[in-house]
């Protein structure tokens, strides 16, 4: 059996790229990423600027580093914000069935009713743009489709006789929830979970793109894609990298999302 | 089959409300006085007055639900803060811009990336495959504001084969109005054909191992026989459904591509309304574009017993 | 005519492409013209494989890596694609196990009978409707000119088989491959489909390769007959001859393994029952949603049913006869709209904690019955969870025990339920029901999933625990041979009602309903005799 795929390691890889960065970005970076230097303006990729400089005469390697950075911090607080609310409303609406469930899916289907970043940007014009206003805006978007996929695989366990079986046993319900049904839920859970992270950093840098997220001077990948965007001819570098790290990092959780699938799915499971 | 059609009508309309109440509550959580954010910093006190008498601020928050529904019901979507223009007309008119680039972008898409995908898995695990899912799962891995700049880049700058920024109306003018829609469109048709080849695929993957693919071949069948007559058509349900969510996220989170081409289209008012706090605009918007990717989810469900007639029986 | 087969299979291997095992090994046959032949196997046999490389229907995976397959004279393993089609279909028709999966959902009856008829056949569009219609009224469609534009959900399981049967045989094949086909269908329905095909097949002059796992029923209908095990033929020759005199050892255990009638006990009735179920009705689905009122189903109508000490009940019925309903209302897993259980002389309501330490289940499915994220050990040792008198190594201690009552060693114990195979899961499901030395025992279909031999073994363990500790045992099983075998008495239902009931030799020997009487046509008596072979007695037939 393979245990992990070529897929998996290839995005395994471009992960740990993306953490690596985000930590090294922490303590260090070639050049102060803020600094401001009049007579190295929009300079081309050299020995000195690896990724050339911006209008600024920032170093954007540098500012790419603080960058991933951002987006590994909003994607971990987006994520963990929509596992914990939406397993938690997905468990209770499963499990407790009757009007309770139906009151909970109500409202849960209607937020799901509103078109992917259409919620955010709503929840932003509320929250303010700036980074802790992304991580509420996605986090409540986002937190839906958790519910959604916790409830359904709750729904499908509790028909599983092993739950019966607890039932005859005697356990009560809160046992036979997080001894039998939980942990049987964390298949799905991660499987989507790697996803968001992915939709998260995204939404994040369209945001950032549009102006409405974390607002600048502190570089993200998004906001760095807009300040280049009237300088793109001369200077191609500034639309080339920062879109070049989103694309990696997306396609690296893709890639892993896939192989996390295929391994912990088991309808997968059975087929081979 | 009138009972599955009134079935889903009916399920929709809590939805409806769920949504309308949702857009309702939005704008009342924002901190601040909802007469005067609904003027904007200029108004006059006695323009605050009148607006708490029509919004009915002194009733209860129910109440005041039911004079919004009514108020939009009759159209009356209230008036920017900005330029004091109607609020529907202009969603609806900046409503079309954005609604004829995704739709063509999305059947552009489909006509590609559904053929492909059920290729893919008639051929599952052969060079086309892994080809065709390598491209898809790449193309699904590009954020579409920065394939839009690249596009941009080659083709208008480098290239200078099409128009860099602006928009013409078709209507107005249809060849130049076409040109300044193409980048837009090949934007999105490429990243949404990663989603769709990759969904197509799955769900014929799904079809191609069950019994009665292999009772089909048992009869005789040619092979394209057994793919296109007996897998497409359960296949393509499951995909049927993603279709109509793109549609309807492609509509919600279309602002970037707008940004990108600088096309007036609603994403970019909702975005230029948040910017200048033009609730009144902001409102409208969020609710106009829920509602239609309701109703396009509705259809999309109405339509499916053509692809699965066992839901009409459930 | 010569004597050529139709059908001649040489020495064919089948193996899996990527991990190079050989799931099929040198395997020869031969299929006489008109002739019914049998292959019988358990799963894993290798009888599904060897019969789909005839058409090259082979799962991607599997390949041939020798032998040939003569039909007619003519190489059928190298043929080209044009001739292969024209096979398929046209000269060897498929009838696959599973009526719900066969037919494809979203073409009606009428397109996926015509496009065999198109495809293989000349005739004009009125004759291929002609043929169709008298073919399905031939396999007994009520409405054959309604089914045409109906779609498969339309029908029942048993219906759709013969719609699959009437498709098939519309062509007139030479020969047809029915691969388990009345496996997955209610006892009484199985036998008419199977009769059914008998009676199509031979007024068409067709050849049939029946596939099966069950012994008696291949035996019923063919002439010839080979076994398998693991990919080997390991025994062929003449029905009659091999179930009278089987030459191999597996071939002896598959027909030990069948059920037989096992000893007649007395069991003491004159004490009060220790369960008692009176007058139980259950409804379902009667739920008011925001959206509809759904009128309730009634599942149960009033039935009655008592269970004495150290007695083994059988509940027998085909599906839908609300067997399992009863089961899990007496579970307490599907709560009584009326009625009442009493458990030990009291109603169960007084005390639910006592009822749930002593009346314990087996599940049906032993894939389903295990937590996947549990270890064996402490699935076991979970049942004893709520015993109030045990501190933790004590329990630890009686959970290894009862494993090893089971059958399982100590080095089962930390492996996870997907390291086990489906016999030794349902040991794990056994283990953990008796674990707690429960007074009374639900068994829910336990041996339905199971193949024939481990079949066998599991319900020798039951009756082993069962008369070890004494308790008394609902067992539900649509299996009459295996309620036969374990039953005191036997409790027979249809539609929500108990219709018969009684000892178990005085149901199995004299019926009284017809239904019963059906239901015992479905399974034969069996007469070992002194050479391991059997002589299988079909009961209530002239």
């Amino acid at each position: 059996m393979k245990n992990f795929t070529f897929n998996g390691l290839i995005g395994s890889i471009l992960i740990a790229a993306l953490l690596l960065s985000a930590a090294l970005g922490l303590f260090w970076s070639p050049y102060d990423p803020m600094k401001l230097g009049f007579t190295a303006r929009l300079e081309a990729p050299s020995s000195a600027h690896w990724l050339g400089t911006d209008e600024f005469g920032r170093d954007v390697l540098s500012r790419l580093l603080v960058g991933a950075r951002a987006s590994v911090w909003i994607g971990t607080l987006t994520v963990t914000f929509a596992t914990v609310c939406g397993t938690l409303i997905g468990l209770v609406s499963g499990y407790a069935r009757g009007w309770i469930d139906a009151v909970i899916m109500a409202v849960n289907n209607a937020l799901l009713a509103f078109p992917g970043i259409l919620l955010a940007l709503g929840l932003l014009a509320v929250f303010g743009a700036n980074q802790y206003g992304i991580i509420f805006a996605l986090g409540i978007a986002y937190s839906p489709s958790m519910a959604r996929v916790v409830r359904g695989a709750v729904l499908s366990l509790r028909e599983r006789e092993f739950i019966e079986a607890s039932k005859v046993m005697g356990n009560g319900e809160l046992y036979t929830m997080f001894r039998h049904i939980l942990p049987n839920c964390v298949a799905p859970i991660t499987v989507l979970a790697t996803s968001m992270f992915g939709w998260a950093i995204l939404s994040e840098s369209a945001l950032s793109f549009l102006g409405l997220g974390v607002p600048p001077p502190a570089p993200t990948w998004g906001n760095m894609l807009a300040a280049g965007r009237p300088f793109i001819e001369q200077a191609v570098w500034l639309g080339l990298f920062p879109g070049l790290a989103i694309a990696l990092t997306l396609l690296g959780i893709n890639l892993l999302g896939d192989a996390l699938r295929d391994k912990l799915d088991p309808r997968m499971r059975g087929l081979k | 089959m009138l009972k599955f059609v009134l079935n889903r009508l009916l399920m929709a309309l809590p939805t409806i409300v769920l949504v309308s109440v949702t857009v309702f509550a939005l704008i009342r959580f924002i901190p601040g006085d909802p007469a005067a954010l609904m003027l904007g910093d200029m108004a006059q006190p006695d323009q605050i007055a009148a607006m708490h008498s029509e919004l009915g601020l002194d009733k209860s928050l129910p109440e005041q639900f039911l004079i919004w529904t009514g108020n939009v019901v009759q159209g009356d979507f209230g008036r920017s803060i900005v330029n004091d223009e109607a609020v529907l007309p202009l969603v609806v008119s900046r409503f079309l811009v954005s609604a004829e680039i995704v739709v063509v972008a999305v059947l552009l898409a489909s006509l590609i990336a559904v053929p492909a995908g059920v290729i893919a898995a008639w051929r599952q695990n052969s060079l086309t495959d892994l080809a065709l899912v390598g491209t898809a799962t790449i193309l699904l891995s590009i954020p579409t504001f920065w394939l839009g700049l690249l596009l941009l880049l080659w083709f208008g700058l480098k290239l200078s084969w099409l128009p860099v920024l602006g928009y013409v109306s078709v209507g107005s003018n249809l060849t130049g109005g076409l040109l300044y829609l193409v980048l837009p469109i090949m934007t999105l048709v490429i990243h949404e054909m990663g989603v769709l080849i990759r969904m197509a695929r799955a769900s014929t993957l799904e079809v191609l191992r069950l019994d009665y693919i292999t009772h089909a071949r048992a009869k005789g069948l040619s092979e394209s026989a057994v793919l296109w007559r007996h897998a497409f058509k359960n296949a393509f349900g499951p995909t049927w459904t993603v279709i109509g969510l793109i549609l309807g996220n492609l509509l919600g989170g279309i602002a970037v591509i707008e940004t990108v081409f600088t096309i007036p289209g609603l994403g970019r008012l909702m975005v230029d309304s948040i910017f200048a706090r033009d609730y009144p605009v902001i409102q409208g918007c969020l609710l106009f574009v829920s509602l239609s990717y309701v109703l396009v989810n509705l259809v999309v469900d109405l339509l499916y017993p053509l692809f699965d007639p066992r839901v009409v029986a459930e | 005519m010569t004597n050529e087969p139709l059908l001649s299979v040489r020495n064919l291997s089948l193996q899996v492409a990527r991990t190079g095992v050989e799931v099929v090994k040198n395997v020869s046959f031969d299929i006489a013209a008109g002739e019914i032949f049998g292959i019988v196997g358990e799963s894993g046999s290798g009888k599904t494989l060897a019969t789909r490389a005839l058409i090259s229907l082979l799962p991607a995976p599997i390949r041939v890596i020798g032998g040939s397959v003569a039909y007619k004279g003519r190489d059928a393993l190298s043929m080209k694609v044009p001739q292969l089609r024209r096979l398929r279909g046209g000269e060897i028709g498929v009838v696959f196990q599973e009526p719900m999966t066969s037919l494809n959902p979203s073409m009606t009856i009428g397109r996926q009978l015509e496009e065999g008829l198109q495809l293989h056949t000349k005739l004009s569009q009125e004759e291929r409707r002609g043929r169709i219609l008298a073919m399905l009224n031939r396999v007994g469609i009520r409405d054959p000119a309604g089914a045409l534009t109906s779609y498969p959900h339309e029908f029942s399981g048993g219906m759709r088989q013969r719609i699959m049967l009437a498709s098939v045989m519309l062509l007139k094949p030479a020969l047809l491959i029915a691969d388990e086909p009345t496996t997955a269908l209610d006892a009484v329905i199985q036998r008419d489909v199977m009769e059914l095909m008998v009676e199509l097949t031979q007024a068409e002059g067709t050849a049939v390769l029946l596939i099966s796992h069950d012994l008696p029923m291949v035996a019923r209908y063919t002439h010839r007959i080979v076994v398998m095990e693991k990919g080997v033929i390991v025994e062929e020759g003449r029905t009659a001859d091999l179930l009278d005199a089987p030459q191999r050892a597996y071939t002896k255990k598959l027909l030990s393994s069948l059920p037989f009638r096992g000893p007649t006990r007395t069991i003491d009735r004159t004490k009060a029952p220790m369960v008692s179920a009176r007058d139980i009705v259950v409804d379902y689905g009667g739920r008011r949603s925001l959206m509809k009122k759904t009128t309730p189903k009634r599942a149960l109508h009033g039935v009655s049913i008592d269970i004495h000490e150290g007695e083994v009940v059988a509940l027998v019925g085909g599906s839908g006869s609300g067997k399992t309903t009863l089961g899990r209302t007496i579970a307490g897993l599907v709560r009584e709209s009326e009625g009442n259980i009493r458990f030990g002389g009291r109603s169960r309501n007084d005390d639910w904690m006592d009822y749930r330490l002593n009346c314990q289940m087996v599940f049906q499915d032993p894939y389903s019955s295990l937590n996947p994220r549990m270890t064996i050990v402490a699935l076991v040792e979970e049942a004893l969870r709520l015993l109030p008198d045990l501190d933790a190594a004590a329990k630890r201690k009686r959970a290894l025990e009862t494993l090893e009552e089971v059958g399982l060693g100590f080095d089962y114990a930390g492996r996870y339920p997907h390291e086990l195979s489906g016999g030794q899961r349902q040991r794990v499901a056994i283990a953990r029901a008796i674990a707690r030395r429960p007074k009374f025992l639900i068994a829910d279909e336990p041996v339905s999933a199971l193949d024939v031999t481990v079949r066998a073994q599991v319900l020798e363990l039951l009756s082993d625990l069962q008369k070890r500790y004494g308790f008394s045992c609902l067992f539900i099983s649509h299996d009459l041979g295996v309620v036969e075998q374990v039953a005191d008495r036997v409790v027979v239902m249809q539609d929500g009602r108990i219709i018969e009931e009684g000892d178990r030799n005085t149901v199995f020997d004299s019926p009284k309903e017809a239904y019963t009487q059906r239901l015992l046509s479905a399974i034969p008596a069996l007469d070992h005799n002194a050479q391991g072979g059997v002589t299988l007695k079909w009961r209530l037939e002239n």
